[in-house]
């Protein structure tokens, strides 16, 4: 009953930003688990000096939507049916006094957090719904529900609350066409991505997470690996009564207020 | 990292309420999953468990809890998973009218009594540094359903929820953590819930399937993949949590 392994074994499934992360370690996940996996990023997967990016690999510009479709007819020829499409582009941008930041600026956050999602979402549901369903799960982030108050990015948090309402939008719409559309909202993990706000230094980055680290129920800042198994239990028929959720992984930090 | 049953082998498990209903699934779950499972009897399920060494327990009253507890000490040495998953359904009718005994003994059974158990619990793992509990409440929670009257349900629902995330906050520094699942309404819904009125019970579950995107019913036991997942440590970083498994019924307005 309890076999997510057997139920995603065969399955085909894109990450939308699979190259490095968070998002590789849910493309191994899948792996592991015996789906074919194909990975949609604007840059490859690390690989060793000379090497050609992996054959599973399609790359893509998630804000440009003509990309996206480019790179779902890709994905189309190499996996040829879909059943899983987990997305998990989430960029913070830097911190910015709301009442300077130049339109630019919000609107790059904007297009990379909250729209490219959308435009992965059509493609999947254009080959899910005549397929007659599929999961999709969108990686959104405390900062849709909460403040993170110490960084001033309202872009970053105006673009992923939107995106959880548009999770939810999908969910009622394509629900009864047999798609699942579920959330995952993460706080403090320790993949480089969290470093977007500190442009990039680990150092920075890891002392912040020392300093909220204390403050959190569980004490400690996220392992990657960690969300993994909860992306697969959304995307897998383990959730097979869950859709329109979000659902916020975070150690308790959203919990509490001091 | 992929979920695995590796995660709840061998694992010591207690489902409150484990003889009937979603507990049962739960606990036939658990065990597929090669978990050691005790289920806690209602004390008024059936004559039978008198005679043989199940473990009942009165759950809306403290010292039968502690009672209860005392027992699975005898046989638990460490407890790893607690699931609460015993409830009544209480009256339909106006609230004007609600009667004090009635508001009384649901709250005692569905909020104080699971809280009861949590103490219980909490008591066990703390000292050991580790332990998860998984509180089963419903949709009542979140939502309430146009037109069907049960504010003490509702209210009892929505309190496991509050004590669900300030016993995650408060115990998360010694590893416990405390998550809370939300179902919709499925086919093997309580027949006692409108005091045997099929009809009734057919029209209510018939208006639920249509407010529900995924345009049907649970299945009494696809809930319980989501209990086990909270209870193994593939959810290690998730506490705290409501996860509501509604089909989509939460998520609209008319």
């Amino acid at each position: 009953m309890f076999d997510i392994l057997a139920s995603l074994h065969g399955k085909a499934a894109v990450v939308v930003g699979g190259s490095h992360g968070m998002g590789d370690a849910i493309v191994k996940g899948l792996e592991a688990a015996g789906a074919e996996v194909v990975i949609v990023d604007l840059t490859p997967p690390d690989a060793p000096d000379g090497e050609d990016a992996p054959p599973n690999y399609v790359a893509a510009d998630i804000t440009d939507p003509a990309s996206v479709a480019a790179a779902y007819e890709q994905v189309d020829q190499r996996l040829g049916r879909l059943d899983c499409v987990i997305n998990t582009v989430g960029v913070s941008g830097r911190d910015q006094a709301s009442e300077d930041m130049p339109e630019s600026e919000w609107r790059a956050s904007i297009d990379v957090n909250l729209n490219g999602t959308f435009w992965s979402c059509q493609q999947a549901a254009r080959r899910m719904l005549p397929a007659g369903g599929g999961t999709i799960v969108n990686f959104s982030s405390l900062a849709g529900i909460m403040v993170a108050r110490t960084f001033r990015t309202v872009h970053y948090h105006a673009a992923k609350a939107a995106q959880n309402a548009m999770t939810r939008s999908l969910a009622a719409e394509w629900g009864p066409r047999g798609i699942r559309v579920n959330g995952i909202a993460p706080g403090a993990f320790s993949s480089r991505a969290g470093a977007g706000i500190f442009e990039g230094n680990m150092d920075e980055l890891r002392a912040h997470h020392a300093r909220i680290s204390a403050a959190l129920p569980l004490g400690r800042i996220g392992d990657v690996s960690e969300m993994a198994p909860l992306a697969l239990f959304l995307a897998s028929d383990a959730s097979s009564y869950m859709t329109g959720t979000t659902t916020i992984i975070d150690g308790g930090r959203a919990l509490q207020v001091n | 990292m992929s979920i695995s049953n590796q995660a709840l082998t061998g694992k010591n498990v207690v489902v409150i309420g484990g003889g009937r209903g979603i507990g049962a699934a739960v606990s036939d779950g658990f065990r597929d999953a090669g978990s050691n499972v005790t289920v806690v009897h209602h004390a008024t399920e059936g004559p039978d468990l008198a005679a043989t060494d199940q473990i009942t327990i009165d759950i809306s009253r403290k010292d039968d809890v502690e009672r209860a507890f005392r027992e699975l000490d005898a046989t638990i040495e460490t407890l790893d998973v607690v699931v609460n998953a015993m409830d009544i359904g209480g009256a339909v009718g106006p609230s004007e009218q609600l009667a004090t005994e009635e508001w009384r003994r649901v709250i005692d059974t569905n909020l104080s009594g699971p809280f009861w158990v949590c103490q219980e619990a909490g008591r066990r793992m703390i000292p050991r540094g580790q332990g998860s509990i998984v509180n089963v409440t419903s949709f009542g929670a979140v939502r309430v359903v146009r037109g069907h009257h049960q504010v003490q349900y509702n209210a009892s629902k929505a309190g496991i929820v509050g004590m669900t995330q300030a016993l995650a906050q408060e115990w998360g520094r010694f590893g416990v953590r405390v998550n809370a699942v939300a179902e919709g309404s499925h086919r093997a819904q309580e027949p006692e819930l409108f005091d045997g009125d099929q009809a009734r019970l057919d029209e209510h579950l018939a208006k639920a399937r249509t407010s529900t995107p995924l345009d049907r019913l649970a299945d009494a036991s696809e809930i319980v993949p989501l209990v086990l997942f909270l209870g193994s440590d593939d959810s290690a970083y998730l506490t705290g949590d409501l996860v509501v498994a509604d089909g989509g019924r939460g998520l609209g307005v008319d």
